[in-house]
């Protein structure tokens, strides 16, 4: 079967892709001139997939960080690490979990095509042993330890669990060092089986590469039988915030905020949006925008202030913070000013500002073939296209910005989390 | 890839890569000067400078007219080398080529020659609400590094190690220089740095060489009279005696084991290729030694690497790791630059090494903001620009010389960030 091309015109970048008869979609974006061929091999399994119902209709709950967990062990395998054999390339491969997914990559400027087949085989290839599981468990335990000294990780965790009752967003993506004790040679031969089905997974290279040489080899390489799908079990989350505010001392220099505006996942269309809810808080605390400014010659905040929408399938919140002198002062005057905003709607330049800020910011994405990859791929595992999101920002009217603004925010249900000076 | 060089005025110099494969142009503007002139100024300047221009005094405005140039980006910071401070003034526009409106890049330019050489000024001093606000945002910053347990580490490390020496200013300088920041001061600064510092002008994107000549002589053109000052070498080190200890503690999860080592060789010198082979072996990488050792082998850590700073002739080496297994964990990090110097390492060892460096230096072309500052850096080191001749140079190191560099390596300075007493 060959390659579907699609263009995006005005970006000149052409990505080939093409769904595989197991299921599995592939994407190669060529960009030549590049010196780093880059490819990723990712599935739709994070933290959140904790519980979940196999396909013989097994239910089972497996401990939190085993998807983290199992992304550390599958570079073991026989007689060594598989990291080894990509240094032997001249490639760097490294892996990431986060809620929803679990990706796979490397990174080379000499030899793609065996860097290529290694990656597409090891993701594949599980081998596990009790006493694998048990170093990796003191490895990870001091990954978790060293996040647990991190202020900017526990003001967001606090947050989620504050926000969430019952989602599993609320659970450390890693775990915690008790939980991946109790973590199994079986769990993890489970979960490979049941979320590492092509159907379920993504791929994606870019740099100066050759499309049919590498589709060439997903077609070798990747079994073409399909797999039954997974239901992911997920607890019923209530509307309301579970707390509306959590504090917690640590050994800061500057003390640290998350607000979290807790909303319903989106029903249809969501990468418009996300990309809607991302202009609107661009309007609301961006750098040119009034609360910003006013909070900025207060004194309460600084350039590290960010705002942005975190959002998957079942889940959805603002989320904004920073460090600041006094977390507390920023939270009454940041709701004040938002209140006196909602009254007084979004002006329509603040919009065409930042639609104008959107798609500067999209073109430059463009010069990262990593960046491009990383995006591509996390909206592909949700069935979302990133080469839509321009068309979305071409399209995109002030009206709808403010009906965000006032649905999102006229009656917000918020947490806040607050991380202050130990001692102070 | 290379940058041409085209001289602007005194001490003045574009570098300019001409190239498609970005879809944003960049402009750096660099400007050196030692970190003893004053980093807590050093550090301010560029965060005063940016908040608003004589053209658009207030921020808002600023923030404003950058988003309608398609959010072009609009920085300043600071980075330390090794004794000296490098101001950074950058900006970076979405080529109009891909934007279907007009282009950005004219404005952008304007915008960054206004901050740099048209500030907001009042009764002789730059604007007193800007540098009052800054000097808080700054000491924050300041106090936000220990919040950072790894960072702070490695700063307590060089504090304790190089005291006394330039090289242990930190890069924003400290809290008690910020307190006595005023405008004034910090204006009449300015104009000394625009005086005597050497101006590196950085120019990455699709236009010509007439283009950017052109852009760039416009940028500086409204600089006064000149008299730059040569960058100095950094002083060297004294050879180290019985190692020191120093121990921090803190209500922490993690230690973190920092180790301050002296070389017998700086960046530039002939044999400075065969020590970058050695770093890169010993815990440079993940295939590396320290990784392998502290990490896969005995499961201590989730990070153990090594590093250099060529310019002073330092080697730094940090892992993190539970506080009881420190005796163990420097035993092994010390073992294995004991058997660096003996040459105990595999050919592949040195293959894998080489192949990784090779994949750094050929991808540091691939973003235009890492191609200045390595280029920058290299001319800074006087080591060679050109890939290739970086290449063949690592590529000709022998096994012997990566031994006799691990021999050139001693022992400093011991940190230990450990937990609370009696917790």
């Amino acid at each position: 079967m060959a390659s579907e091309l699609v263009e995006q015109r005005r970006l000149r970048e052409t990505i080939h892709r093409e769904v595989l008869p197991s299921g599995l979609r592939a994407f190669v974006l060529p960009k030549p001139g590049f010196q780093t061929r880059y490819a990723t091999f990712a599935t739709r399994y994070g933290s959140n997939d904790q519980n979940f119902v196999d396909a013989d209709g097994r239910r089972h709950d497996t401990p939190a960080g085993i998807a983290h967990f199992l992304e550390h062990k599958l570079f073991e395998e026989e007689g060594g690490n598989v990291s080894e054999r990509f240094s032997a390339l001249g490639a760097m491969a490294n892996a990431y979990t986060n809620y929803t997914a679990t990706t796979y990559l490397f990174s080379t400027a000499t030899e793609f095509p065996q860097a290529l087949e290694l990656l597409l085989r090891f993701v594949q290839h599980p081998y596990f042993t009790p006493e694998s599981v048990a170093k990796e468990q003191g490895i990870i335990g001091q990954e978790l330890r060293m996040y647990l000294d991190d202020p900017r990780v526990a003001v967001f965790q606090n947050l989620m669990e504050a926000l969430y009752h019952e989602h599993p967003v609320r659970v450390e993506i890693g775990g915690t060092v008790e939980s991946i004790e109790r973590i199994t040679v079986d769990d993890l031969y489970l979960c490979h089986r049941t979320f590492y089905s092509p159907s379920n997974m993504v791929f994606f290279a870019t740099g100066d590469v050759d499309p049919a040489g590498v589709f060439d080899a997903v077609h070798r390489l990747v079994p073409s039988e399909r797999s039954a799908p997974v239901e992911r079990l997920r607890p019923k989350e209530p509307e309301a915030v579970r707390s509306e505010l959590v504090r917690r001392a640590m050994p800061v220099g500057v003390p640290l905020i998350d607000i979290g505006f807790k909303d319903d996942p989106a029903r249809e269309n969501p990468l418009e949006r996300e990309i809607e809810m991302e202009i609107l808080l661009d309007c609301l605390f961006g750098t040119s925008s009034d609360i910003y400014q006013t909070l900025y010659e207060e004194g309460l905040v600084s350039e590290h202030f960010a705002a942005s929408y975190f959002a998957g399938d079942d889940f959805a919140a603002s989320v904004l913070g920073g460090p600041t002198p006094d977390p507390d002062r920023l939270l009454a005057r940041l709701l004040a000013l938002l209140g006196e905003r909602c009254r007084a709607g979004l002006a329509r330049e603040a919009v065409e500002r930042s639609r104008r800020k959107s798609v500067g910011e999209f073109v430059a994405l463009f010069n990262s073939p990593e960046a491009v990859a990383h995006s591509f791929t996390e909206y592909a595992l949700r069935g979302l296209d990133l080469f839509d999101a321009l068309d979305v920002l071409d399209a995109l009217r002030p009206e709808d910005i403010e009906r965000r603004l006032q649905e999102h925010f006229s009656s917000p249900r918020t947490s806040a989390s607050i991380v202050d000076r130990e001692g102070s | 890839m290379g940058f041409a060089q085209t001289r602007l005025s005194d001490g003045a110099h574009l570098f300019f890569w001409p190239t498609q494969k970005f879809k944003t142009t960049t402009v750096r503007v660099l400007l050196r000067e030692p970190l003893a002139a004053g980093a807590a100024a050093g550090a301010i300047l560029p965060m005063v400078l940016r908040r608003g221009t004589r053209r658009l005094p207030e921020p808002i405005e600023l923030a404003r007219a950058l988003d309608s140039l398609y959010g072009t980006d609009l920085r300043g910071d600071v980075i330390k080398l090794a004794e000296d401070q490098v101001l950074i003034f950058h900006v970076e526009a979405a080529n109009a080529a891909y934007l279907g409106g007009e282009d950005p890049l004219p404005g952008a330019i304007e915008m960054l020659g206004d901050v740099l050489l048209d500030p907001l000024v009042e009764h002789g001093g730059l604007k007193q609400s800007f540098v009052a606000q800054e000097k808080e945002n700054l000491l924050r910053r300041v106090q936000g590094i220990y919040s950072d347990k790894a960072h702070y580490a490695q700063m307590r490390l060089i504090e304790s190690m190089c005291a006394g020496e330039d090289y242990a200013i930190p890069r924003l300088g400290r809290l008690e220089e910020i307190e006595a920041i005023t405008p004034a001061a910090l204006y009449e600064r300015w104009k000394e740095v625009l005086t005597r510092a050497p101006i590196d002008v950085y120019m990455v994107g699709d236009l010509t060489r007439e283009r950017a000549e052109e852009e760039a002589t416009r940028l500086l053109s409204r600089l006064g009279r000149r008299a730059p000052q040569a960058p100095r070498s950094p002083s060297r080190h004294p050879a180290p005696g019985a190692p020191r200890r120093v121990t921090d503690h803190q209500a922490v999860a993690q230690g973190k084991l920092a180790f301050g080592f002296t070389t017998d060789r700086r960046a530039g010198a002939s044999d400075y290729p065969a020590l970058v082979m050695m770093n890169g072996i010993y815990g440079g990488f993940s295939h590396s030694k320290l990784f392998q050792e502290v990490r896969e082998r005995h499961s201590l850590a989730y990070y153990a690497y090594s590093q250099i700073d060529g310019l002073k002739g330092l080697m730094f080496v940090q892992s993190g790791i539970e506080f009881q297994d420190r005796g163990q964990a420097e035993e092994i990090i010390l073992a294995q630059l004991e058997a660096m110097r003996r040459g105990e390492f595999r050919e592949q060892e040195m293959r894998d090494t080489l192949a990784a460096i090779e994949s750094q230096i050929l991808q540091s072309s691939d973003a235009p903001s890492e191609s200045i500052m390595t280029d920058f850096e290299l001319r800074a080191a006087s080591r060679p620009t050109d890939p290739s001749e970086r290449i063949a140079a690592l590529r000709a190191v022998t096994a012997d010389e990566i031994a006799k560099a691990a021999q050139g390596v001693a022992l400093d300075t011991v940190y230990f960030l450990d937990g609370q007493e009696g917790a």
